[in-house]
């Protein structure tokens, strides 16, 4: 009795959040342990089809089904366990590429799919098992955005966030308090694939390229006429999608705020990606911001530098970020465990079959691209064009030494401002890099982490701080590695300063580029 | 003048008239082979050649002959000019053509069976391929299951039609596999099948929607930026022609018949001819369900098909939560449920 008990109190787990598939509503139930000894009751939070979750006196406590029989109206069914789980959030991810992936994932593990429609943004998954045709799982959808489907997240709505952006501090604040834990973390903020924040105009409109000022320009609604930026006598219809969209607050972050300035409220404004791009196809005057996998039939603007340098959102400049207005795709879940089928669904979306989903669907996969020096030919030239008063040739002779040989993977490190922190998409490619290398790809390579910076400072400096940046992600990627032995693993460590620009240092946006970790395999 | 006719070899009356008759026969043939098509439902495909009847030798060995599309191998040329199934007569002298030899394709049943005209039941299923638009023209004799209902099935795809009242059915389906296998099922469970070959199915990006009895369900394509009332709205009412002389586009087909609305079993295709096609961007694609006194409240189901990344046509199950009542006229448009064709430039 007394080991039961001491195996009841060990299968306790302080914690725990609120499970969001299940009504909140009041289940009441009572666990008893199996030789009658003890008992728990409480409100029933949830069950994942082994653990239970309640809410009671003590506080949420997680319990292992195993050791306990279940009374009370709130008692789940274990014999014919249904997982329920509710995803909600970003439409751009909730139109087509989740449910392509759950169709792929039931195909994959041979049950039937059956998808119960209510509307384009509420609809359910009922997965069912090929053999006796038992219904083993429903995923339930609430399109919205990436800002509601946080906040369901948050609220315990939700079991899983679609989102476009990293969550903010005061969201996380919340998330800990609730007991959903630490969502910055790679382990709860997935990145399922990229995707990328892209200008676009009619086919029709004769312009290739803005920049980010210009753009910020005509969204906030100073620049309002095609003339001023060397179109035709006509005003500029501006599109975009609601405030709360992953989108618009990308764009207004990383583009608008950079010049002190908010997007204009007398935009179009459209519910979803489709139907924006539709409508700026259809017009030469217009211009909208859209997501690179939602293009459609209009035509996409490259961003320009004045420093001559002009970025096409490409699948390349997107695993690169290169482009700097690449959006990862989150996944946000909570601490708590997910009904098996869930953690075989997030298993699959790192399989091939997965990126080949991804890819269909018009978004970015995770799989990192080999690029030979060759194919950057327009790099370098860029680079030799623009190098400062302080790189001198041999500093670029070095560089070209050390690379040549090597082929760049598209997998690249970036850091919050100032610091050698790495910033979220980065952590995940930390993630991403070391399961590579864990399942024994690259294994004989020479795996180099090549530091730049952009130009301001000293070239010294610059050289120094690469360096730095360059062993942060050395050690990350080690530390994930673990179990590894380090020597069947080589690394090397370049520091190349401020030798390769790929954007302009005279703007904000640029200067981020530039500031980088790259990989090379020799 | 009777008691001379009795003395009139009596074999030799019948021998005249069924002379008679079979002159009659081929001139009408001849004459009418167009009508003839439209009795046996060929409205198009090849020109129709006429049929050497056998002659009104009753001694001589005569050969019902009934064609098929797909090769005859034993049979000459000479024989196989008729594109409709040569009829037996029973005299009143209880003479038939003797039947020396029936060549077909998917012959499943017992030939000495046989249908009130006097045809042999088969059934028989030819299936012919008209390559360019990846299609195939299905012939169904089944003269002993006149005005049945039968279920058409190819991979994945199902719909009922309506036997004729000499047991025929003719469609046209488009292909959705290389090697394409096509079923029809009657009533008391039989089959019979038919293959074409295919190949040009990959030039055609397909999508398929099935549903059954009153609901009112459509595929509505929006090609390439046009907008509702365009020349790229491409649905049932306005299925567009597979290829302009300027613009590729796609079209729509409907097939599903029966002998009540609610006992058809319905299929639309949406095609589109993507090797041929020199414009690239996206094909917008939705599920649009009327509301009406059958579906208002209602959860509809239908079926929809289209190819995975792997390249197989797969059933997604789908159930429509239809609005109430009150919102009868309206049209759900879903625009999500069905994929948009993403088409690059050839």
């Amino acid at each position: 009795m007394k080991m039961l008990y001491a195996a009841l109190i060990a299968a306790l787990v302080l914690a725990g959040g609120t499970g969001a598939a299940d009504q909140p509503s009041q289940k009441k139930v009572l666990l008893t342990s199996k030789d009658g000894a003890l008992s728990i009751s409480g409100t029933l939070l949830g069950f994942d089809g082994e653990f239970y979750r309640i809410r009671t006196a003590h506080g949420n406590l997680t319990v292992d089904g195993e050791g306990v029989t279940c009374k009370g109206s709130g008692c789940p069914d274990r014999e014919n366990f249904i997982a329920r789980m509710t995803i909600s959030g970003s439409r751009t991810m909730g139109d087509v590429l989740l449910p392509a992936l759950v169709e792929a994932f039931a195909v994959q593990e041979g049950m039937k799919l059956r998808r119960v429609v209510r509307s384009d943004r509420d609809f359910d998954y009922v997965l069912r098992r090929s053999g006796d045709g038992r219904e083993v799982a429903r995923l339930a959808f609430r399109l919205s955005n990436t800002e509601q489907g946080l906040s369901d997240l948050l609220a315990g709505k939700a079991d899983m966030a679609m989102a476009l952006r990293e969550i903010r501090s005061e969201e996380n604040d919340v998330a800990k308090k609730t007991g959903l834990g630490d969502l910055s973390i790679a382990r709860r903020a997935r990145v399922i694939g990229l995707d990328g924040l892209v200008l676009v105009v009619s086919p029709r409109n004769p312009v290739e390229g803005l920049s980010f000022e210009t753009l910020a320009g005509i969204f906030a609604g100073r620049i309002a006429n095609w003339q001023e930026v060397g179109g035709p006598d006509a005003p500029i219809a501006v599109h975009t999608r609601g405030p709360e969209s992953g989108l618009t607050q990308g764009f207004q972050d990383k583009v608008m705020r950079g010049y002190g300035l908010v997007l204009s409220d007398k935009t179009i404004v459209h519910e979803s990606s489709e139907d924006l791009v539709d409508a700026v196809a259809r017009d030469p005057f217009a211009i909208g911001l859209a997501s690179y996998s939602e293009v459609g039939n209009a035509k996409v603007l490259s961003l320009t530098g004045e420093c001559g340098f002009a970025i096409r959102p490409s699948i390349l400049t997107l695993k690169s970020e290169d482009y700097p207005l690449a959006t990862p795709l989150f996944l946000y879940m909570p601490r708590y465990r997910f009904p098996e089928v869930g953690r075989d669904f997030l298993r699959f979306l790192g399989s091939h079959t997965a990126q080949l989903v991804i890819r269909r669907a018009g978004f970015v996969d995770q799989q990192p691209l080999e690029i030979s020096i060759g194919s950057q030919g327009e790099r370098l030239a860029n680079a030799i064009t623009a190098a400062g008063k302080e790189t001198k040739l041999a500093d670029l002779k070095e560089l070209v030494a050390e690379l040549k040989p090597a082929r760049r993977l598209s997998v690249t490190f970036r850091f919050q401002a100032g610091s050698t922190l790495l910033d979220a998409q980065s952590r995940a490619n930390v993630v991403l890099l070391s399961h590579l290398l864990k399942a024994g790809q690259y294994h004989d390579k020479t795996i180099i982490f090549a530091g730049f910076t952009d130009g301001e400072g000293t070239a010294e400096t610059n050289r120094l701080v690469s360096e730095r940046r360059a062993n942060a992600v050395h050690d990350a990627v080690l530390k994930m590695v673990d179990g590894i032995q380090e020597q069947q693993l080589k690394f090397r460590i370049k520091a190349f300063g401020e030798t390769l620009p790929i954007a302009c240092d005279t703007e904000a946006w640029g200067r981020r580029i530039n500031r980088r970790v790259e990989v090379w395999l020799r | 003048m009777l008691t001379k006719l009795k003395r009139l070899d009596r074999g030799k009356i019948v021998t005249v008239l069924i002379t008679v008759f079979m002159a009659w026969a081929t001139g009408f043939a001849m004459q009418n082979s167009d009508s003839i098509a439209e009795i046996f439902g060929r409205k198009e495909g090849p020109p129709l050649q006429h049929v050497r009847l056998a002659s009104a030798d009753m001694n001589g060995e005569t050969d019902d002959v009934f064609v098929s599309s797909t090769a005859l191998p034993s049979l000459p040329a000479s024989m196989l000019r008729s594109g409709f199934p040569a009829v037996r007569l029973t005299g009143s002298a209880g003479l038939l053509f003797p039947q020396k030899e029936t060549v077909s394709a998917g012959i499943l049943e017992n030939e000495a069976r046989f249908s009130p005209f006097g045809i042999a039941c088969g059934p028989r299923l030819s299936a012919i391929a008209a390559r360019e638009r990846a299609e195939v023209r299905l012939m169904l004799d089944a003269p002993c299951k006149a005005e049945q209902i039968v279920e058409i099935l190819h991979e994945g795809l199902v719909f009922t039609e309506l036997t004729s009242r000499t047991g025929h059915v003719s469609v046209t389906v488009p292909a959705l596999a290389e090697k394409a296998r096509f079923t029809v099922r009657f009533a008391d469970r039989t089959m019979v099948h038919a293959m074409a070959e295919v190949p040009e199915v990959i030039d055609h990006d397909r999508i398929v929607l099935l549903w059954q009895g009153n609901a009112d369900l459509n595929i509505r394509a929006l090609e390439f930026g046009a907008d509702y009332g365009d020349v790229g709205h491409v649905q049932a009412e306005a299925p567009g022609h597979a290829a302009g002389r300027d613009e590729v586009r796609g079209i729509i087909m409907r097939l599903g018949r029966s002998d009540r609305p609610e006992n058809v079993r319905h299929a639309e295709i949406y095609s589109f001819p993507r090797a041929m096609s020199n414009r690239s961007g996206a094909v917008r694609l939705a599920l649009e369900a009327g509301v009406n006194a059958f579906t208002c409240d209602r959860e509809i189901e239908a079926t929809a098909l289209w190819k995975t990344v792997a390249g197989v046509m797969r059933p997604t199950d789908i159930v429509l939560f239809m609005p109430g009542c009150n919102r009868i006229g309206n049209r759900l448009v879903l625009k999500n449920v069905l994929p948009d064709l993403k088409i690059a430039r050839n």
